[in-house]
């Protein structure tokens, strides 16, 4: 799997997901992540999105999230409350969540 | 309480929703950013689902429920917003209100008809109603842990709370979805959900299995705490969850509510020393405080929030207690005011028996008849002030009228509306329906132009109707004005000649020949279409002002504006009146019209011209006994009534003032309706009748005269 394949983060691909997005800031040192094919995401992977924001942040990593954000995901976004509008882009999420930290 | 009666009750208040409904459509396709607007709106569609389900009008309930989900959708985002979107739900809205005339057609299963046109809304907006799996359907859950039909709501008793929820740690290993919680608060009603992830580790330090969110929520629903708490259910064991009512937070004594620096130091984010150094700067206080990593961006977010939150509250406590009201059914009011009209005759009796055998002993009965009589004045003005409705609920409803018909018509036309908060006698409200109606139709239909003949004529390409509506003493003036095409007078005058209402010969003023436009069955229009030109309407307006004592006038220019003007009387039951005496008969006079009284000795002011001096100016007046042909020999000292019409000052001259008089109004039959000089008639306390005098209408006739 690679980080631009990922089309589910849930709680039940979290823990193989969230290796693959360590790896990128240890051993890529960053990167895009193109959020485009992601069908489907729960609490853990907002988390996991969240947790490596911070990471990379504080490792000084340049990590951004691409793409056209699915309306699952967009609805899913929304309902966490983790944006006041609509996120549509993978841009837009990464603002969103940068904004809260 | 019988099902019929429950049914009765649901109707009322799903009437005043479907109104609140088509008023906030119309609101949000000027607004379509407006989310508020937006929640509302939803917030109407779920009431009326809930509720009709509960008084078992499944396809009520049912239609409700497909429209409400696709509002649900464009509440979420997950659709755009469209014309397509606001014209269709205004088509459910009239569906369901047709549903409504008919209970029984809110029962069973839906018809094929409601279906089609579902399909057709839905493919119109883009709409895909895709069958959630269950935790993945927050927004709307079927079947989610600890779910809860939706309750019934009622826009009184709604709430704000604040709600801190911070699953543990295991809530992920339990099987437990928190955004379902989150999504089932939002079913609730109006949320605004704020994520605390400070607890969310490095990527490095997390474990994905721990759930290290938490929220902030602010929540305004009619639900109650036991309703919210129910969301939690299952999951209280092993959450911190903290409810309180935003309400009791309110501080009445701080109109503007709390600062943010307040709440930061009450929520011991910051302490008050570094709130007053931070003040003391330039800059606004949050910047700072995040600028400084006092606090944290989302620590501020919540503050604000709440802030907002709180000033929101407050500005409702204060509309609340301005605002309670209680439905109450017209006939009860009419009957009400049946009976203050009897009373206040029966006090006219009984003070004119107690005049008429006055002797120092009965004095006191007099003094008693004479309080009686301010407590029942007192009574009258309380019941007349609840049977006053203002007229910008009526003037609301023609928004979607011209919204329609201009959009059926291909015309650009802007409805402008002035004056709402003049209020009128519920009952003439009522009767004013239609004539407005006809009248707004007449200026869309022949009045305003088509987008192109406006612009070959250099107007806007957009038209204006205009209502306007003012109070001047007794009478309330409603003004209906379009920027179109202006009365073609050549025209009316050839089509009534054809229709053999006047001859060839006839000369006729203007006005005249304006006032033809409402003889049955006259229209100048070639053809007829759906929305005007069988020549019923200017028919209905004038014999629905006539009864109420209502009077149109019509003002036109070609080419340019047609404005139509309805007098219509505040109020059909009772005014204050001045009795006054012309020979043998009484009348009464309105006191709204009246300035002033003085004597008139004919001998001494006598004038061939009918004038006389008043207060340095030249008051013409009118001898009420040539005006009506009273007989009979004048008295030496005669009683100048001066009144004031359209800010003219005019003598009626009388024999005698009798004085003050609580005058139930009485409508003059048929047969005289047609009399000049009078309006309606009253019973006096002797059983006699008097009649009202229309005094407009005598300064009118006598001016005509004069020309």
């Amino acid at each position: 799997m690679k980080v631009n394949n990922i089309t589910s983060l849930t709680i039940e691909r979290a823990g193989e997901i969230r290796e693959l997005y360590l790896a990128l800031i240890e051993k890529d040192k960053g990167g895009a992540i193109d959020l485009g094919l992601l069908a489907e995401i729960d609490l853990a992977g907002i988390q996991i999105l969240v947790a490596l924001v911070r990471d990379a942040t504080a490792r000084k990593r340049d990590v951004r999230f691409t793409g056209a954000l699915r309306p699952e995901v967009t609805h899913r976004v929304a309902l966490s409350g983790l944006s006041d509008t609509a996120c549509s882009t993978g841009e837009q999420l990464e603002s969103a969540i940068r904004a809260l930290l | 309480m019988s099902d019929s009666k429950f049914i009765e009750t649901f109707k009322e208040e799903a009437l005043e929703l479907l109104g609140t409904l088509e008023e906030k459509l119309l609101e949000l396709e000027e607004h379509p950013e407006d989310k508020e607007l937006l929640s509302a709106i939803f917030r109407v569609m779920h009431t009326i689902k809930g509720s009709s389900a509960m008084f078992g009008l499944d396809r009520i309930s049912s239609f409700s429920h497909e429209v409400e989900s696709i509002l649900s959708a464009l509440r979420d985002g997950k659709l755009g917003f469209s014309k397509a979107l606001i014209g269709n739900t205004l088509i459910a809205r009239d569906m369901i209100l047709e549903m409504l005339e008919r209970p029984e057609d809110g029962m069973g299963a839906m018809p094929e008809d409601l279906t089609r046109f579902l399909d057709e809304f839905r493919d119109a907006v883009g709409f895909k109603n895709q069958q959630e799996p269950q935790e993945r359907a927050p927004v709307a859950p079927e079947t989610v842990v600890g779910e809860k039909e939706p309750k019934r709501h009622k826009a009184a008793n709604l709430e704000t709370w604040r709600i801190q929820f911070k699953p543990g740690k295991d809530m992920f290993r339990r099987g437990t979805n928190p955004l379902a919680l989150i999504g089932e608060l939002r079913n609730l009603g109006e949320a605004v959900c704020i994520p605390l992830f400070n607890d969310v580790p490095t990527l490095s330090d997390l474990d994905p299995e721990d759930c290290r969110t938490a929220w902030e929520i602010f929540l305004t629903t009619t639900a109650t705490e036991n309703d919210i708490r129910d969301v939690f259910i299952f999951v209280e064991d092993c959450s911190e969850i903290h409810i309180e009512r935003l309400g009791d937070l309110v501080d009445e004594s701080a109109p503007g509510g709390k600062k943010l620096g307040e709440i930061l130091v009450a929520e011991g984010k910051i302490d008050k020393a570094e709130l007053e150094r931070v003040l003391g700067s330039q800059k606004r206080i949050g910047e700072i405080l995040v600028e400084e990593k006092i606090v944290s961006t989302t620590d501020l977010k919540v503050a604000l929030e709440e802030q907002k939150q709180i000033q929101k509250a407050q500005k409702n406590k204060t509309a609340a207690t301005d605002m309670s009201t209680i439905r109450v059914k017209s006939e009860k009011l009419d009957q009400l005011m049946a009976l203050v009209g009897e009373l206040v005759t029966i006090h006219a009796q009984i003070m004119q028996a107690a005049s008429n055998n006055r002797n120092h002993e009965n004095d006191e009965l007099i003094s008693i008849v004479e309080q009686f009589g301010r407590l029942t004045d007192e009574l009258r003005s309380n019941t007349m002030s609840i049977r006053m409705i203002p007229i910008g609920t009526t003037f609301s409803s023609f928004k979607r009228l011209v919204r329609d018909l201009s959009a059926e018509l291909g015309k650009g036309v802007d409805l402008v509306t002035e004056g709402g908060e003049t209020e009128l006698d519920k009952t003439v409200i009522e009767k004013l329906n239609d004539p407005l109606i006809h009248i707004i139709r007449n200026s869309l239909d022949h009045g305003i132009e088509l987008p192109e003949t406006r612009r070959e004529r250099g107007k806007p390409e957009t038209g204006v109707i205009s209502l306007r509506a003012s109070q001047t003493g007794a009478s309330v003036y409603i003004t209906i004005e379009d920027d179109g095409n202006g009365l073609d007078v050549e025209k009316i005058r050839n089509k009534a000649i054809a229709k053999g209402l006047i001859k060839s010969e006839d000369v006729l003023s203007e006005q005249d020949i304006y006032r033809l436009v409402f003889a049955p069955g006259f229209s100048t229009k070639e053809q007829v279409s759906a929305v005007s030109g069988r020549g019923v309407g200017m028919d209905v307006v004038n014999r629905q002002m006539e009864m109420i004592n209502g009077t149109v006038e019509i003002e036109s220019r070609a080419g340019e504006f047609t404005r139509i003007t309805l007098k219509i009387p505040l109020t059909l039951a009772i005014i204050d009146g001045l009795l006054v005496r012309i020979g043998k008969e009484h009348f009464v006079i309105p006191l709204s019209v009246i300035v002033g009284c003085l004597e008139y000795n004919c001998a001494r002011d006598g004038s061939e011209r009918n004038i006389v001096i008043f207060h340095d100016r030249q008051l013409p007046f009118i001898n009420m006994r040539d005006f009506f042909s009273i007989g009979g020999d004048r008295p030496s000292i005669e009683q100048m009534v001066v009144v004031n019409i359209k800010n003219l000052h005019v003598g009626i001259l009388v024999d005698l003032v009798i004085g003050g008089n609580q005058t139930v109004i009485k409508p003059l039959g048929k047969l005289f309706r047609q009399a000049e000089g009078v309006s309606s008639a009253t019973v006096l306390g002797d059983g006699s009748v008097a009649l009202i005098l229309d005094v407009e209408q005598i300064v009118g006739a006598r001016e005509k005269v004069a020309q």
